[in-house]
């Protein structure tokens, strides 16, 4: 049965139903500092890549977006303003706290009329085939239980010529900075968790999960198995993250 | 040799881009009348690819506000723009430089909304930032002052500075300079005078705090 198949949460290995919960109550428990901790954890460096993101989307005014495990709305607050009052910004996430956390920011800033708010599970999205002119999933998909069912999920609700943006910790591309961002992650990242949030088991899972997740090639080839007509990718930051960018045909 | 700036990582791309447009949109605080026209741009997506650098500058103005993208060559086709123009680094400086901004001849390829071009041109060639209050919101009005004024004397002066002359100026300049400088030996006794001098003055500062505590016991 599926959800007696095993997965991975981190480096432990769990049966696949009950990845789920074990992932939600880490974003339970960051939810509240989640920001903070981006900023902390990477320097202010993902603001650039969310930039990047967002530059890369395409986006024009009257468009319809879909950020999923949208979080704390980072993405959905530029995509908001590109799209304008005529487009629609669906910012959804698995995760209530988050979500709460997510739009209490981006009603606080003024983020209102073009915005919709979801609770949803990626590998399940509850929108009609061919809806979406872009969806982006920011720092989400190695929380995925069932990737490749998630990635078929957005090629189905994705319109014709839509995009998909996958940004996500991926391979440093040289071996020095590997070293680096290992000795940051298993060491800097659960004490730098321990002190603003007294948790440092979330973020030491939050490098396991990185450790786990499919590398640029792997994860190329798992969105054109998934039925995606192209896919790129760009590096950034040496190959701590990457951009995947997939186009339906 | 041209450097491929488009290869360069996207997360320093979009550090210099976010430089640049907080660069642009303070600049243009201190001239509201181009500021206003931005309006013309208003949700427009303008491209520029500069061929040799691999790089594309993309433009979009939303509430008379100027975003600012640099991205890699590739992303110039995933991403239409009302406006691309194409062309080399070196096409566009000097398409910058011509008084009549003709695109004709330029070698810049345009494609998209023409209309736009104009409304650019428009912008660029009635640009009139006030440098001295945006100095002075920095600096302070006296310094700002001081440095418009500078600035300005400069500004008459470049039209009349001819290169070649000024490098025969500098040449008697330095030749002249280099004549009056004095002798190695004359600077090495002058350094042995200076520490004679310094030695006799501490023996005499010596002999004085001798002289004061000799006074103050009687």
């Amino acid at each position: 049965m599926k959800d007696q198949e095993n997965t991975h949460f981190g480096f432990e290995t769990v049966k696949a139903g009950d990845k789920a919960a074990k992932v939600a109550d880490v974003f339970h428990s960051v939810a509240a500092k989640y920001d903070i901790m981006n900023d902390l954890m990477s320097g202010g460096v993902h603001r650039l890549w969310k930039m990047f993101t967002v530059e890369s989307s395409g986006l024009r005014p009257g468009n319809k977006v879909l950020d999923i495990a949208g979080g704390t709305g980072d993405l959905s607050a530029k995509f908001s303003k590109i799209v304008g009052p005529k487009g629609r910004v669906v910012l959804a996430d698995i995760n209530e706290s988050m979500l709460k956390v997510g739009r209490d920011k981006l009603i606080n800033k003024g983020l209102v009329g073009n915005l919709d708010y979801v609770q949803a599970d990626a590998q399940y999205l509850p929108f009609p085939d061919n809806y979406f002119d872009c969806i982006s999933i920011a720092f989400g998909l190695r929380n995925v239980t069932d990737k490749t069912l998630a990635i078929k999920s957005m090629l189905r609700i994705l319109k014709p010529g839509g995009r998909l943006l996958v940004l996500e910790f991926s391979k440093p591309q040289n071996a020095l900075l590997e070293k680096a961002y290992d000795t940051y992650s298993f060491r800097l990242l659960p004490l730098m968790g321990k002190v603003v949030t007294n948790d440092a088991d979330s973020y030491r899972y939050l490098a396991e999960s990185i450790r786990m997740h499919p590398d640029q090639e792997s994860l190329k080839e798992l969105i054109l198995d998934a039925g995606f007509h192209s896919c790129t990718y760009h590096n950034m930051t040496g190959g701590i993250v990457a951009l995947h960018k997939a186009l339906k045909a | 040799m041209s450097v491929k700036l488009g290869g360069m990582d996207p997360s320093l791309l979009a550090l210099v881009a976010i430089c640049l447009e907080k660069a642009l949109n303070e600049s243009l605080q201190y001239d509201p009348a181009s500021k206003q026209r931005l309006t013309q741009l208003e949700q427009k997506h303008i491209a520029i690819l500069f061929s040799d650098l691999t790089l594309v500058v993309r433009l979009r103005v939303e509430n008379k506000h100027a975003y600012l993208a640099l991205l890699p060559e590739s992303e110039l086709d995933d991403n239409k723009a009302d406006l691309t123009l194409r062309g080399e680094l070196q096409q566009f400086k000097n398409l910058a430089s011509d008084k009549k901004h003709s695109l004709a001849g330029s070698g810049i390829h345009a494609e998209g909304e023409l209309a736009l071009l104009q409304a650019l041109a428009d912008i660029a060639s009635d640009v009139d930032i006030d440098w001295q209050d945006m100095l002075s919101a920095k600096i302070g009005p006296e310094l700002s002052s001081a440095a418009s004024i500078a600035f300005k004397s400069l500004k008459q002066v470049l039209p009349s500075f001819n290169k070649k002359e000024s490098q025969a100026h500098l040449e008697n300049l330095l030749h002249s300079e280099w004549r009056l400088l004095p002798h190695p030996e004359e600077v090495l006794f002058f350094q042995a005078s200076v520490q004679e001098l310094r030695r006799d003055s501490e023996r005499l500062e010596a002999r004085l705090q001798q002289l004061k505590n000799t006074v103050i016991k009687d």
